[in-house]
């Protein structure tokens, strides 16, 4: 059971990064490859305020989703907005990103740094299984969130618009929505998020600089297993590749963790091309 | 006529001859020994995660530097560091390499960290016979027959293996279980050591890490199944946070020894919140220490090189990183011995114990060198291992710690 538990508690963390891609894709058509060092900074920030400034819980979250928003905000006004094309973006935002990762190495150094975890860090014993306590908030904290999103995306008028952009930006541009604004705001929003996350995954990860580097890929995958645009499809995703990652590792070694999961990404694409969740527009011409 | 226009091409030939003789070369070159001795270091400050690795190693040569010069130099001459400003990159090393031996070539090099421009300028120093002291240990610069002027610095890993044999023996161990790494290193660690333990009758059983993946619960479930009596561990950086985490996760109180590499990562080092010292976490862990690093018990040689040290910078990590200040203590003991300060003397001496072993090296007290082998033949006792405790200036166990 201790193994599942790791399995899924890391499985939330890649969801996580997953959610962070979405909610940009669904905005914008566009891929931000810094989602993963965004979420670093705020394990930093968290480690900042916890450790350095010796802050309370609720003003380290504070200061981290709005540190993290201004970063995320900055990033769309220089590596997304001054680039025409979605295919540029991907190679402007993914340079954001290594300037981030250069960053926290200049400020907080290569070495790992601890990030406390307001719950406690004493193991918890479920069902025979045992897992930290900020393990099962990251778990908790993934699936809450996508539930919230995909309840804002269809039943708030903001979030009805994002979608409208992602089907059919001209469309929705025609109908009174500000795409440049709305997208602005996805990636302030992101940001925002990104703060939270990186305040919970900072005590299983660590505030290291490499972070970004090491989840960027796997939360990818998640979302290309998943389905594109799909808050779901990216949770369960995650779950599916810290699942599939941690068995395989126990029973035929780490060898073959991360070629398992990227069979288990083939054999989905190549069955359905939009992944799990993800939803096809046909058109007829 | 004939006879005059003799006499005068005679005259100018032979004066033109002496003042060959006497210039020596060209008129504002000094004569050959009282040229600095040029040490090159592989250096920089921008280097990810060996940063630290590689300014502590170049403060190290530095203070060295400083010691031997005070002392007189390698056999009279004066030691001059030229820091190679490639951080650690390979291709800027020899790039680097490659320009300074146009300019002006260097008698020595010295690497500071991993083992990757080692493997990358071996070839060049051999060819023009340039000694180099590698802490990088690359299996290139130990083939005395081919490159009998590079030479090993760090313990071999037949030490660190063996090292662990007094330790096996007297808690009685009979299984052992090995968690080690997918680096290069890391792999080699968990092969010699499988292979190591074996021959001496243990039960072996090595399970492999992923130092990117971000839990091992999955690596250390499959070594609880083999039910070891202790885990030998490898890792550096995050990776011995999240074994250490992992075995607390499990509650499997089993004794735990991390090899120097563990020792290097300050995680087990600091205390609460930057560290780990006085944790459940490191409860069962031992650190595999060079003698040197137990501060209580280090040398009147190592304590001055410490001093020294830490007047030219921050000791990040262990006295492990601090390799180069050995190496020039060593070139200038071996130069000073040879009465000389060309390689093939210099190298010679280097293989004599009593040139060695009285250098005033800081890490290990000697390095005995073998004409065919390279590698410091260190004793298995050279190494120790110590409860987890503050490391500070490279060294752990300071009073009132």
């Amino acid at each position: 059971m201790t193994l599942i538990y790791a399995g899924l508690s890391l499985g939330a963390v890649y969801a996580l990064v997953a959610v962070g891609y979405n909610i940009v894709f669904i905005a914008s058509h566009s891929f931000n490859f810094a989602q993963a060092q965004l979420m670093m900074v705020g394990a930093f920030v968290a480690y900042l305020g916890y450790v350095t400034l010796k802050l309370p819980t609720v003003i380290v979250i504070i200061m981290a989703m709005t540190a993290v928003m201004l970063v995320a905000a900055f990033e769309e006004r220089i590596a997304v907005r001054p680039v025409a094309d979605h295919q540029t973006q991907l190679i402007t935002t993914l340079g954001f990103g290594t300037v981030l990762t250069g960053l926290v190495q200049v400020i907080w150094g290569t070495q790992p740094l601890q990030v406390p975890f307001a719950g406690g860090d004493e193991v918890l014993t479920f069902l025979g299984g045992r897992m930290f306590p900020d393990e099962l908030a990251l778990v908790v904290f993934a699936v809450a969130l996508v539930v919230a999103i995909s309840a804002y995306t269809q039943r708030r008028l903001n979030g009805l618009a994002l979608v409208a952009m992602s089907q059919d930006e001209e469309a929705a541009t025609l109908r009174g929505v500000s795409v440049r604004k709305l997208t602005f705001a996805a990636f302030a929003v992101t940001g925002l998020l990104s703060g939270v996350m990186g305040v919970l995954i900072g005590p299983k990860t660590y505030a290291v600089a490499t972070l970004g580097a090491a989840l960027a890929l796997k939360g990818f995958v998640a979302l290309a297993i998943g389905g594109f645009g799909s808050m779901y499809g990216g949770l369960i995703g995650g779950f599916a590749v810290g699942l599939v990652e941690q068995h395989v590792a126990r029973y035929f070694g780490s060898g073959f963790s991360n070629l398992s999961v990227f069979a288990i990404l083939l054999l989905v694409l190549l069955i359905r091309p939009t992944g799990l969740f993800g939803r096809v527009q046909e058109r007829t011409v | 006529m004939k006879a005059r226009l003799g006499l005068v091409a005679g005259l100018l030939a032979v004066g033109s001859l002496l003042l060959t003789a006497c210039g020596g070369g060209t008129a504002d070159e000094p004569p050959a020994d009282q040229t600095p001795y040029r040490v090159m270091i592989s250096g920089g400050s921008d280097a990810g995660a060996f940063t630290n690795q590689l300014k502590t190693g170049v403060a190290a040569a530095k203070a060295a530097t400083e010691v031997v010069n005070a002392a007189g130099g390698v056999n009279g001459r004066k030691v001059e560091l030229i820091e190679s400003q490639d951080n650690a990159d390979a291709t800027k090393a020899l790039s680097n390499l490659r320009a300074q031996i146009a300019k002006a070539k260097p008698d020595a090099y010295l690497t500071a960290a991993g083992s990757g421009v080692s493997v990358a300028v071996a070839g060049i120093l051999q060819q023009n016979e340039i000694i180099f002291l590698d802490s990088g240990n690359a299996a290139e610069t130990n083939k005395p027959s081919t490159n009998p002027y590079a030479f090993h610095l760090a313990a071999p890993f037949k030490t660190v293996i063996e090292s662990y044999l007094p330790e096996l023996q007297a808690k009685s161990y009979k299984k052992v279980g090995v968690l080690h790494g997918n680096s290069a290193y890391a792999k080699q660690f968990g092969a010699t050591a499988t292979e190591t333990y074996k021959a001496k009758g243990y039960e072996v059983n090595a399970v492999e890490y992923d130092a990117k993946a971000l839990d091992m619960i999955a690596q250390i479930s499959a070594l609880q199944a083999f039910k070891p009596d202790v885990v030998v561990f490898n890792g550096y950086g995050a990776p011995v946070g999240y074994v250490l985490k992992g075995f607390t996760k499990l509650g499997w109180n089993v004794p735990l020894l991390g090899d120097t590499s563990v020792t290097a990562t300050p995680l087990v080092t600091q205390l609460p919140p930057d560290g780990m010292v006085g944790t459940p976490e490191v409860a069962n862990l031992k650190l595999e220490i060079a003698r040197s690093l137990d501060a209580a018990t280090a040398s009147a040689a190592t304590k001055k090189a410490v001093e020294a040290m830490k007047a030219q910078g921050q000791i990040f990590g262990s006295l492990n990183n601090c390799f180069n200040y050995d190496a020039i203590m060593l070139l200038a003991a071996a130069g000073n011995n040879a009465k000389s300060s060309a390689p093939k003397e210099l190298t010679a001496a280097l293989l004599k114990p009593e040139v060695n072993a009285n250098a005033g090296t800081a890490v290990y007290p000697a390095y005995p060198y073998l004409a065919d082998n390279h590698q410091p033949q260190l004793s298995a006792d050279s190494h120790i291992f110590v409860a987890p405790s503050v490391m500070k200036d490279g060294q752990v166990g300071h009073t009132g710690n």
